[in-house]
């Protein structure tokens, strides 16, 4: 069996009983509206993070690193949040969701490009006088 | 760069020779790590998640979003104490949602040599996992995707996103247990061989790549230096998950926090997640004629809003979370559940459908159950802190029930349906 198959029989047999459930939800959410939306949405995710946010954000660290060498991390840990925070905040930053939450709420999305910014800053400024405080020490 | 990794001669270049990944922090150990980090995270969202679908009680006539017969049988009766835990559950939900996001990016930055190992499939065994792992990758960052949008009010889909989150889930999860019961041998040769802790000790000067990984294909076979230790790349995703937290966090907890949460979308200390404008709902309807309606069989009551003023008032504290996460906590004043349905003759009733004088739309209508119905702080709120409720918080009267999803708090209740 793990000769020609390549692993155990439990390997095997959790796939059997998974797959199906994996392949009964995809078939289902696929009877709902905007069948051919879901596909994309599940394929564009894998290869948006793989192939794109995750050689982008490595380019861009291999190009820090060449740049400021032995204080990286001084620049890489601020620029990282921030990167993330604009990331998982798109929706609020950009004011994408700006048209519905006025609908549902009445206000407008205000500030957040601004507060972004200021804990970014702050972030940098941080760190900036970590790397002032530890090269004096050394 | 003395000695150049072995690769055969048909590997296409790049990506796919072992030499290009050079980082000397991936391998077992580190996976082992984030993984073991991730599971309790996404133990957490999955439990919660799967909670609140509970929580809509889909059983009940008009609750279901995902029709019954399409569903995992995985539905329970929601109790209506704790007051909080509908806010506690998708406080968490949502929260450590984001908390996982950082440590997410990190497991994927951790394994992505993976993607990339030649000869792509060397047995059934290894087509069969890298089949559920793509499910598995395409599912999370899906499901976070989704979540993340939907709680900015967000929708670049055209999907319904509770359906799709739904399912979404089933996916997910069902690919992490498989991900689970595959990698919890290699996990645990992992800490076994390093310790699971000893790792951390390192700092950047003792960070070298993890000895020997004859089954992985992790470890870098050209490794460049260490610029940060193994452990600071988890303070850094540590960090992250900080990060987004204290973003977010205030819009569950409210009071003082609610303005720290600097990037959530809902920072006011009373949110309306739907405007009467929005839902067409006019003065006029609500006006002097306005009458609620109460049926239990052929029997109909009518009340106007002084009558129902005249009745006995009771008045509780609670919080109104949202599906989405926020939550808030206020006084409210109006009558029972249990007198209306008395005054229905529905002494015993074992659910009711209460409909908004919302014209259309979705949400317009929710069923509660009995153990809902005779809570002793669910009412029909007339009155919020002392005053008449406003238009935008469902003037002139709404539901509200403790630890019920936000929505199902039906405003401008025009009629009630007990049986």
């Amino acid at each position: 069996m793990r000769a020609r198959y390549g692993a155990s029989p439990v390997h095997l047999l959790a796939h059997l009983i998974l797959l199906p459930l994996i392949a009964w939800a995809l078939l289902t959410v696929l009877d709902f509206r905007a069948a051919s939306n879901v596909v994309l949405w599940l394929v564009a995710a894998v290869i948006l993070h793989d192939l794109l946010l995750l050689p982008a954000y490595s380019a861009l660290d291999r190009l820090g690193q060449a740049t400021v060498r032995g204080a990286i991390n001084y620049v890489r840990v601020p620029l990282g949040l921030s990167l993330l925070m604009l990331l998982v905040f798109w929706g609020t930053i950009r004011g994408k969701g700006e048209g519905a939450y006025r609908n549902v709420s009445g206000l407008e999305y205000e500030g957040y490009v601004a507060r972004w910014l200021i804990v970014s800053a702050a972030l940098f400024a941080i760190s900036g006088a970590l790397y002032l405080l530890r090269r004096r020490k050394t | 760069m003395a000695k150049l990794a072995p690769s055969s001669p048909r590997t296409p270049p790049g990506p796919f020779r072992p030499g290009f990944w050079r980082s000397p922090l991936r391998g077992p150990w580190l996976t082992s790590a984030l993984g073991s980090i991730l599971l309790v995270l996404i133990g957490i969202v999955a439990l919660t998640g799967f909670a609140s679908h509970a929580a809509y009680m889909p059983n009940l006539p008009g609750n279901a979003i995902v029709p019954a017969d399409r569903d995992l049988p995985l539905l329970f009766d929601w109790p209506t104490s704790p007051i909080w835990l509908y806010a506690f559950n998708q406080g968490l939900h949502t929260n450590v949602g984001l908390i996982a996001i950082p440590f997410l990016l990190a497991k994927l930055w951790s394994v992505i040599p993976r993607l990339f190992a030649w000869p792509p499939v060397t047995s059934p065994a290894q087509a069969i996992e890298r089949l559920s792992i793509a499910l598995l990758v395409s599912s999370a960052v899906f499901e976070l995707a989704t979540g993340v949008a939907n709680a900015q009010y967000w929708y670049p889909f055209k999907f319904n996103f509770v359906v799709a989150h739904y399912y979404g889930a089933i996916v997910f999860v069902a690919s992490l247990v498989l991900h689970v019961i595959v990698k919890t041998p290699v996990v645990l040769r992992a800490y076994r061989e390093r310790g699971v802790l000893k790792p951390l000790r390192d700092n950047l000067e003792n960070t070298r790549p993890e000895p020997g990984d004859e089954h992985g294909g992790l470890v870098a076979t050209d490794p460049a230096p260490a610029t940060m230790s193994r452990r600071g790349l988890l303070a850094f995703a540590g960090a992250g998950a900080f990060t987004l937290l204290v973003a977010n966090v205030g819009q569950s907890i409210g009071g003082p926090f609610r303005s720290l949460a600097f990037l959530a979308s809902r920072r006011e200390d009373f949110p309306v997640n739907k405007r009467a404008a929005a839902a067409g709902v006019t003065a006029d309807m609500v006006g002097p004629s306005y009458q609620l309606v109460l049926r239990n069989g052929d029997a109909v009551v009518a009340l106007s809003r002084e009558d129902l003023l005249a009745l006995p008032q009771h008045k509780a504290r609670l919080p109104i979370a949202c599906v989405e996460g926020w939550s808030t906590t206020q006084e409210w004043t109006g009558v029972r559940l249990s007198d209306l349905a008395a005054r229905a003759g529905a002494q015993n009733a074992s659910q009711v459908l209460v409909e908004s004088l919302q014209p259309k739309g979705v949400l317009r209508r929710a069923s509660l159950s009995g153990d809902q119905i005779a809570a002793g702080d669910s009412m029909l709120a007339l009155k919020v802190n002392g005053e008449d409720l406003s238009m935008d918080h469902g003037f002139p009267a709404r539901i509200i029930v403790p630890a019920l999803p936000g929505v199902h708090n039906t405003k401008w209740v025009g009629e009630m349906t007990f049986s």
